[in-house]
């Protein structure tokens, strides 16, 4: 009796342990304009120092032992910062929650993309965000979320929502220079990928291009995918596109789940935004008045910094970078 | 005799808290309401919370942290907290556009307040999302906010908390949990049949009666009187605390008094569920907890109360600091980072650490217990954050009685991230000033800076260009 008592205890755990490890460990396949992507570098955090995690495979795949690899068991709906590079390709970050799926399909977009020339439809859509100022706004494309109750509302709110948490954060940081940052709702007909998003971005000179869908449920969970996509451009920096994954219950879809992580991470990211835009808009020629906007910029940044975390590596080597920049160029 | 001591007790029980709390209303970019509570010392403004639609979700929980905070600072004289409400008949909502904590600092700089605080709230059938956000106003980063080391009356060395924006980690709770709970009868109060200031009298409770809320409509409490619900405002009642930490061992009594009875012995270390409230003249704050060997009665300040919402411990402990109550700010501190989610934002996280190092480091000195490994966690949360370093380097010499390599490397770590760090630059400047030979406690002499560290502030000179 107690010797199957005993096996049955090690079956159980055996069973635990397996099921663990499956969650644990992420299967990623690194896609652009429907192909697989070879000699992706991936770098994982987690609470802890940056770590390289390989590269992917002539498949574009690559699996990732987040055990193994951080040395530390990930604590269930904690996220992970996951880094893709390649030459040629707009970096990616994702801060991938950890605990419900094991696959992740990451797109990634090459510099060579051509977006589809946007519709006259889309052009009058976003026709009113044209010129409304150096500090914002901000274009929401509306999450897709197909199979979900009244998504119309429920994009409604997660846009006051994100306004307010965005606004908020530059305002902690950055001082009050918010006046015209604002979150604003668009509905476009046309594709979602990272190089329309681009497109449309660059059309409606906004400050960043936000977008997101909820995937088809895996074990009762659906994965949300959210897109943070900066659109001025700064020769001698590369900002990254930045996804969140989050996993939320069937039924439990609402705002309020969807910006759980966004908090912060939309918000560093608009402070970024905003240095780049403000180092395009420093006026040109060398002397007193570039040099005092970009002195600027750089408190701003440095505060952002000082505030950045433990799990927060990825994003804070570019305002590291940024900060190396403005500093070359003030002193 | 028993009958006299039972009177006293009764009288002492009705006892007000010497803080007080007023609400204003006020216009976003109109004439601001006049000064309320002018003769506070320490003063936070609670602006009405954002609420999601039409209901009155955001009041009633800026009204709930307003009461929170002022039990949490129930025994601390001179201070007050003003709740800003919108004029009556207008949502918050549609005033403050996008301003959000530039409103919120509007009104607390009309109201001369240190602190500001503000928030807003989702509810997606009846789990609350609740946002809040806090602002130290300039003169509450005066020198009250810095921590400073000397020898005889020179300041030698000084660091600032220089954090004052703060966006707490989203809180989320049910709202049965927030709005059901015992609520205390502050002074004579009518119940209404409706939440409406004209609506008609059920029955007049005193002051002390203890009521059990049942819900909330904006300002009011939903209570049951009877056989039938009626109405109190918040503003005339106290609202313990829901929960208090008890450590093992503790005795409860029959009543609120030292010298009553004992009723029951707490057995582990544990959160029990506060049922009542009662501030004593004599002796501050008293709990009414229920213990699974019992129900009693035991002194505020032998627990540790945990609020409906972390935020409300920060606030507690800001006010506590400013006036020097380091034992209980440090006790608010320590609360705020136990408590759940408080690592989502590592940033106020880290700056709680601050104070909590700070506030160990000035209730026990010439002891520092505990006081540098709260420095160290702030380091830890807050890496790239030079004052998180210059801090550290205030605490050492506090611990160690001069200025140390330890501290030395601190200040290095400092620069190396901002060489502009004015604290950093300052602490280096002095560092070879206070390089002199002093005489300790058993008359031994030794020098303020070590070897080791003149060595590395000469270095970080002429690295870093500080005369």
């Amino acid at each position: 009796m107690r010797t199957k008592l005993k096996r049955l205890l090690w079956f159980t755990l055996l069973g635990v342990f397996a099921l663990g490890s499956q969650a644990q460990t992420i299967e990623l396949t690194v896609m652009a304009d429907n192909a697989r992507v070879p000699g992706v570098s991936v770098t994982v955090q987690y609470k802890g120092p940056l770590r390289e995690a390989g590269e992917t495979d002539s498949q574009g795949q690559l699996s990732l032992d987040l055990q193994g690899k951080l040395g530390q068991r990930v604590a269930e709906r904690d996220a992970v910062t996951l880094s893709f590079r390649k030459l040629g390709f707009d970096p990616v970050n994702r801060l991938f929650t950890v605990g419900t799926s094991s696959a992740l399909a990451v797109p990634m977009t090459s510099r060579s993309a051509v977006a589809s020339q946007l519709t006259q439809a889309d052009q009058t859509a976003l026709e009113p965000l044209r010129n409304l100022g150096a500090n914002g706004p901000l274009l929401l494309l509306p999450y897709e979320l197909n199979g979900i109750a009244e998504p119309d509302q429920v994009n409604r709110r997660l846009r006051a929502s994100l306004e307010r948490r965005i606004v908020t954060y530059v305002q902690s940081v950055a001082g009050a220079r918010t006046a015209e940052l604002g979150v604003r709702l668009v509905v476009v007909a046309g594709s979602r990928d990272v190089s329309q998003m681009q497109a449309y971005g660059r059309y409606s000179n906004v400050l960043a291009v936000i977008g997101g869908e909820a995937k088809p449920p895996r074990g009762g969970k659906m994965q949300i995918e959210s897109k943070y996509l900066i659109i001025p451009k700064l020769q001698e920096f590369e900002a990254p596109v930045a996804y969140v994954d989050e996993f939320v219950t069937e039924g439990e879809i609402n705002s309020a789940a969807l910006h759980r992580q966004l908090k912060r991470a939309w918000g560093r990211l608009t402070v970024l935004a905003l240095a780049i835009r403000d180092i395009n808009a420093a006026p040109a020629a060398p002397g007193s008045e570039r040099k005092a906007a970009l002195v600027k910029v750089r408190q701003y940044l440095g505060a952002e910094r000082s505030s950045g975390g433990p799990n927060s590596d990825e994003y804070l080597k570019e305002i590291e970078e940024l900060l190396t920049y403005l500093d070359r160029e003030i002193r | 005799m028993r009958q006299v001591s039972l009177l006293l007790a009764f009288l002492l029980a009705f006892a007000p808290c010497v803080n007080a709390g007023e609400r204003v209303f006020f216009n976003p970019g109109k004439v601001q309401p006049a000064e309320a509570l002018v003769g506070s010392t320490t003063k936070a403004v609670v602006a009405e919370f954002i609420g999601p639609s039409d209901n009155q979700l955001g009041k009633e929980v800026s009204y709930i942290v307003w009461r929170e905070i002022l039990t949490a600072i129930s025994d601390q004289r001179g201070a007050g907290v003003i709740i800003a409400a919108a004029p009556p008949g207008q949502r918050l909502i549609d005033m403050l556009q996008k301003d959000y904590h530039d409103a919120a600092l509007q009104i607390a700089q009309s109201q001369r307040a240190r602190m500001a605080l503000w928030g807003a709230v989702e509810d997606e059938a009846g789990k609350l999302s609740i946002d809040i956000y806090l602002t130290l106003l300039d003169d509450a980063r005066g020198k009250e906010l810095n921590l400073q080391w000397g020898i005889k009356g020179e300041t030698l060395l000084s660091a600032a908390i220089k954090r004052t924006k703060f966006n707490f980690p989203v809180a989320e709770l049910s709202r049965a949990d927030l709005v059901k709970r015992p609520i205390v009868v502050r002074s004579p109060l009518a119940v209404r049949s409706r939440a409406e200031p004209s609506a008609p009298v059920m029955q007049t409770v005193q002051a002390g009666t203890l009521l059990q809320a049942t819900g909330m409509a904006g300002g009011w409490f939903e209570v049951r009187v009877g056989e039938a619900n009626g109405y109190v405002p918040i503003h005339g009642i106290d609202l313990p605390p829901p929960r208090a930490l008890v450590a093992s061992s503790e005795v409860l009594r029959v009543r609120p008094e030292s010298s009553a009875p004992i009723t029951a012995r707490t057995t582990e270390t544990t959160e029990l569920r506060v049922t009542d409230m009662r501030y004593i003249s004599t002796s501050g704050l008293w709990f009414q907890v229920e213990a699974p060997s019992g129900s009693g009665w035991i002194s505020a300040a032998r627990t540790k109360p945990r609020y409906s919402l972390p935020a409300v411990h920060f606030v507690a402990g800001i006010y506590r600091y400013l006036v020097g109550r380091w034992d209980d700010a440090a006790r608010e501190f320590g609360q705020y980072v136990a408590s759940p989610g408080a690592e989502d934002d590592n940033a106020s996280l880290a700056t709680a650490y601050q104070l909590l190092g700070a506030s160990r480091l000035l209730v026990a000195q010439p002891a520092t217990y505990g006081a540098i490994s709260a420095f160290s966690e702030a380091i830890r949360l807050a890496p790239y954050d030079p004052s998180g370093y210059s801090l550290r380097a205030v605490a050492s010499a506090y611990d160690s009685g001069r200025l140390s390599a330890r501290a030395a490397t601190d200040l290095e770590q400092a620069l190396s991230l901002d060489s502009n760090d004015r604290d950093a630059r300052r602490m280096v400047e002095k560092g070879l000033e206070v390089g002199g030979i002093v005489k300790s406690a058993n008359s031994l002499p030794y020098r303020i800076t070590d070897a080791n560290a003149e060595r590395l502030i000469k270095d970080l000179k002429g690295r870093y260009g500080i005369k």
